[in-house]
């Protein structure tokens, strides 16, 4: 009896030495470090962002010291923007329309910072796995694939710095070969000191307009059927365009892609039938329910704004 | 089976199981005719055929010989989505930046805009429906210009195609 219990004790010591070096779980701590690499690391670099035909360069300074996360992001081609960002809000410098832009940090990504901890998210929906090395901006890479579980979202290939584990480049992927967004350094500096100073907005902003971020607070939607690992990051009443009445926005994100499910009162009868429309990376579906209009929208395939936008309910009274 | 083929043609099949279904659709007769069919339909919706005599009354008079289904199935085929455009052309671009200022929550902008901004032009907007949802959701993506008025790039080519 004894030496059976011996035998179930060390296959289960063995079994889980096994799933400890699997090459799965190595992924996945290449996750982690990408998290962390982007958080707590200077650098500063050059990256491109493209989408279909666009493309669009800009140069990055982060760093993290004593007073914690900040990072400075401007444009080098196109209209001059510039970005200041640190742990709670966001700020948008528009100089040619004299404005700036205040969001709130939480529910907004920003490469290299793509992936989040904790990397155990990215199971629900994705099958992890670690590829071959490469070369981005003069650096050793590792390659990380998220393929899809489903068809409610696309599939990822990550290439990480070897060295520091920050992601170099990312692009999403339709089917086997389609890439439908592409970021990736051009040139990068890991590590090195950056003088918090001169993270500043080049831009005096003396007289230009504020715009701050949207109200946050529960509308009493909700979605029904989300797609799994799907979760709800923020919750707003905001106003848009030409709409007198303010619009729920519930944003949900798998850790990767995000889709939003606007619901917007409407007076008298729908107004046009539905169907979905996609462009590059974005999907976009509306229908029509009993005095309100359901949008949503995402950077997912189409099936999944359907059928988000089909199992949109009214949970509780707002 | 035939689920299976739509999403093999969609390119849905996991990598895995492509060569299984077309092993088994190659196997088959009646498969390999769905599969004609299914690209028949495709090209036809996509107008890539020629026009072929005689087609319309063929088709009717199958149609005829042939129990209506009542419960479609959920996609054998995906016709080409209609595209959006991300933003307003040019000559949009000025309205539409106005159009961002105002419907944006300013805590007090007025004086501001009277002091230094251009005289605001208060009129309809001919933005399209789609691209204010576009816009307000991709303030959250990771593009870094999703933060900025797509109109901003007022040199006409800013829309999603550009």
């Amino acid at each position: 009896m004894i030496d059976r219990r011996w035998v179930v004790c060390v296959a289960l010591c063995f079994s889980a030495v096994c799933i400890a070096a699997e090459p799965a779980n190595e992924a996945m701590t290449w996750l982690a470090r990408m998290a962390t690499a982007a958080r707590q690391l200077n650098y500063a670099g050059t990256f491109v962002y493209s989408h279909g035909n666009h493309s669009e360069t800009s140069r990055i300074h982060h760093l993290t010291d004593e007073f914690g996360e900040m990072e400075k992001i401007e444009s080098l081609d196109g209209p001059v923007w510039e970005i200041i960002r640190n742990k709670e809000e966001i700020w948008c410098y528009l100089p040619e329309l004299k404005a700036i832009k205040v969001d709130r940090a939480q529910a907004k990504r920003f490469f290299p910072a793509l992936i989040r901890d904790p990397p155990q998210q990215f199971s629900e929906g994705y099958v992890v796995k670690l590829k071959g090395k490469d070369r981005v901006a003069g650096r050793d890479c590792q390659q990380i694939v998220l393929e899809p579980k489903d068809q409610f979202r696309y599939g990822y290939r990550l290439c990480a710095d070897s060295e520091s584990g920050l992601l170099l480049r990312a692009n999403t992927v339709r089917g086997h070969e389609d890439v439908i967004e592409h970021f990736s350094f051009s040139d990068v500096r890991i590590g090195q000191l950056i003088i918090r100073e001169s993270l500043k907005s080049s831009f005096s902003n003396e007289n230009w307009v504020r715009q701050s971020a949207p109200m946050t607070g529960a509308s009493g939607w909700m979605v029904k059927n989300l797609p799994r690992g799907f979760k709800k990051q923020v919750e707003l009443r905001r106003t848009l365009a030409n709409r007198p009445e303010l619009v729920t926005q519930l944003l949900y994100s798998d850790g990767l892609a995000s889709v939003s499910v606007f619901i917007e009162p409407r007076k008298g009868e729908p107004r046009s039938t539905s169907r979905p429309s996609q462009q590059g990376a974005v999907s976009f579906y509306s229908r029509q329910i009993p005095d309100h209009n359901i949008v949503v929208v995402g950077e997912v395939p189409a099936i999944a704004v359907m059928e988000i936008a089909n199992s949109v309910v009214k949970a509780l009274p707002p | 089976m035939t689920q299976e083929i739509s999403a093999l043609m969609d390119g849905e099949v996991q990598k895995a199981e492509v060569d299984d279904v077309i092993t088994v659709c190659h196997g088959n007769a009646q498969h390999k005719d769905a599969w004609r069919c299914y690209h028949l339909i495709g090209e036809t919706l996509r107008a890539e055929l020629g026009h072929r005599p005689g087609l319309e009354q063929r088709i009717l008079s199958q149609l005829h010989g042939e129990p209506t289904v009542l419960a479609p199935r959920r996609r054998a085929w995906v016709p080409a989505l209609p595209r959006f455009a991300l933003a307003a052309a040019a000559s949009l671009a000025t309205v539409s930046v106005v159009a961002w200022l105002a419907f944006q929550q300013a805590p007090a902008p007025q004086p501001q805009l009277a002091r230094g901004a251009p005289p605001l032009v208060s009129q309809p907007v001919a933005a399209n429906t789609v691209d204010d949802f576009v816009l307000a959701h991709r303030e959250f993506s990771a593009a870094p210009d999703a933060l900025i008025p797509a109109s901003f790039n007022a040199d006409g080519g800013a829309d999603m195609s550009r």
